[in-house]
């Protein structure tokens, strides 16, 4: 069997299951309670405040681009890792739970190219996941505010403060989204390699969630500020560094090989072991 | 349907083989210097209790476990060495088989046969067919019982085409009529098609109905492998029923014509003696037989005998040669 196969019928598990669903939906949900809590009027003066003071238009600014930069901002680092690490934490350890990974190893395929199948199917559903977030706000934004408008961004964390026009802003998203998409690949890098050892399903989940989150306080103390660089949540915010002027290309391309070299050491790390240990009852 | 195992020739080699494995989990040792045939179009009876190193010598025939020391083989083709090749002609159903709960059966045994490669539609509705879950195989997993679960996993095994089938088992859990019906399926596959299986079960009763060779494990050492009828001491035990039972025996022990007695009320007859010296000593020695006659041990008298024996060392192993329980 081809992996393009095993790929095929990963999805095919994937979408019966209704926890696939899970993020999809919790992503809609926090979206639209975040666009609520935005029209709220201490948030729109706050924002209002901020736009005046730099002489830019609120009614402009305050539309659909913006209203999506802040929703990722808000959703991604948090929400885009638990759902996918959920998910992929199960590919191999919840069929090793219920007995069917011994099924399929008992057929004439590799356990390299099952294992590569799997992984490929829960990559991209976690790629979907990121673009189904950035279409999804850029679409709500849009609507709840009657526009796209120009594209407002302050993260001060970045030292980033920038506006764009529209068609402009709308490539710069474009970018971060991609960048974002990225970033999770290497959570569930994480998640996989974790479910390819000997443990509950749940307890890749959690263990991958926890080496995020440690990893992403760490990477926010003001005492490692110095070698921040090398915590794999400092390289995920590259996906904001796509709205700096001019865009620092060399320092987004170290981090997204930063990301990708890790992402492979755990697929690799995670390979090694499905394809050496012992499968049983 | 029919499943056309390819021809056998006269040096063909068995249709698996464990040759001199060993596997320990952490310090427990499961299978200790383990050699296992099953011959071509038998069906080979794997006995043993809890633990013995049943499964994982299973597991070590489908390169689900990685065996310490030894090799598998499946049809001659080493297992680690050529896991798609070996495999090819494989059919596998365990004790629990595991389904994707939100799929149906049918994508559910799409989603395992597909592994071995392309499944033809018509051959996908015979073997459904075949087990008996024509009405169903549309129905979600999760709303199988435990024998229709069963069955689906058996029609799994199927599909493929395989020449070797291993049923871990495969009727555990299952009613009365749910045992019978897997039984009855399990003969046909052997008969009909001409499969060679490997059945390992702990239903003596079933392995002795179906099996044509049995293999007995204790503490993951081999303790006999053979055919059946010489695991039952064919020809070598002898029944009898007359008046003043004890001293009878004891005078046919002392003429040196009778030696233990494996089983309740079947004796061994030591060399060259045969029913006619024992029923001549008997009238001689004034007894009145009711009844006289070459006697079989049951399967589940050849396995108690075994597993009360010595547990330690290779040489324990009997062969079908030297089968004498």
């Amino acid at each position: 069997m081809t992996v393009l196969g095993l790929f095929r019928d990963e999805w095919v598990k994937l979408l019966a299951r209704k926890r696939t669903y899970i993020g999809f939906g919790a992503f809609l949900g926090v979206q639209l309670a975040i666009l609520g809590l935005l029209q709220h009027p201490s948030a729109k003066g706050q924002v209002g405040e901020l736009l005046s003071d730099n002489g830019l238009g609120f009614d402009n600014h305050y539309m659909g681009l913006t209203m999506a930069v802040v929703v990722i901002a808000f959703t991604y680092t948090l929400l885009g890792a638990l759902y996918v690490a959920l998910v992929a934490g199960e590919v191999i350890a919840k069929e090793v739970e219920d007995g069917t990974m011994r099924m399929l190893l008992s057929r004439p395929v590799s356990r390299g190219k099952l294992l590569l199948g799997k992984s490929l199917a829960v990559t991209a559903y976690s790629v979907l996941l990121v673009l189904f977030l950035g279409v999804t706000a850029l679409l709500f934004g849009t609507a709840y505010r009657g526009g796209l408008g120009d594209l407002f961004i302050f993260i001060p964390e970045e030292q980033l403060f920038a506006r764009y026009d529209t068609q402009e802003g709308l490539l710069r998203y474009a970018r971060s989204v991609a960048c974002l998409a990225l970033g999770t690949v290497s959570i569930t890098g994480l998640a996989v390699m974790f479910s390819c050892f000997d443990m509950k399903p749940a307890a890749a989940t959690i263990l991958t969630l926890s080496l995020f989150f440690v990893d992403l306080v760490l990477a926010n103390l003001p005492y490692f500020q110095a070698i921040q660089h090398y915590f794999l949540t400092y390289h995920f915010r590259f996906w904001a560094r796509t709205f700096h002027d001019p865009v620092p290309w060399p320092a987004i391309a170290g981090s997204a090989a930063y990301l990708v070299g890790w992402s492979a050491t755990f697929f690799a790390l995670g390979a090694a072991r499905f394809c050496t240990r012992d499968f049983k009852a | 349907m029919s499943v056309g195992p390819t021809p056998i020739s006269g040096d063909a080699p068995p249709a698996a083989q464990l040759q001199g494995v060993s596997k320990r989990f952490g310090k427990r040792p499961a299978v200790v210097n383990l050699d296992l045939a099953v011959p071509r179009g038998t069906i080979l009876g794997l006995l043993g209790h809890n633990g013995a190193g049943k499964s994982t010598s299973i597991g070590m025939l489908l390169g689900q476990v990685y065996p310490d020391a030894g090799s598998a083989e499946v049809f001659g083709i080493n297992v680690l060495r050529h896991r798609r090749a070996a495999l090819s002609k494989v059919g596998a159903i365990f004790e629990s088989p595991g389904f994707y709960p939100e799929l149906s059966g049918r994508k559910n045994i799409g989603v395992f046969a597909r592994c071995s490669g392309k499944v033809p539609r018509d051959r996908f509705d015979a073997v459904v067919e075949r087990v008996g879950l024509a009405g169903r195989i549309d129905d979600k997993a999760r709303t199988y019982s435990h024998g229709m679960r069963q069955r689906l996993a058996l029609a799994q095994a199927l599909l493929p085409g395989p020449e070797l089938l291993i049923l871990d088992e495969p009727t555990n859990g299952l009613d009365p009529e749910g045992v019978a019906g897997m039984c009855e399926l399990i003969a046909s596959l052997h008969q009909d098609d001409g499969l060679t299986i490997l059945l390992s079960s702990h239903r003596l009763a079933e392995v002795e109905r179906l099996c044509t060779d049995v293999a007995v494990m204790r503490q993951g050492r081999l303790v006999f492998a053979g055919p059946m009828a010489q695991a039952a001491g064919e020809g070598g035990l002898v029944e009898l029923d007359c008046d003043r039972p004890a001293q009878a025996i004891a005078m046919l022990r002392g003429r040196r014509l009778l030696g233990d007695e494996p089983a309740p009320g079947k004796h061994r007859l030591r060399t060259g003696a045969e029913v006619a010296d024992l029923a001549r000593a008997l009238v001689e020695d004034g007894h009145e037989i009711r009844a006289i006659g070459p006697a079989r041990l049951t399967l589940e008298e050849v396995y108690l005998k075994l597993q009360q024996a010595a547990p330690d060392g290779s040489e324990n192993v009997e062969t079908a040669s030297e089968a004498r329980v």
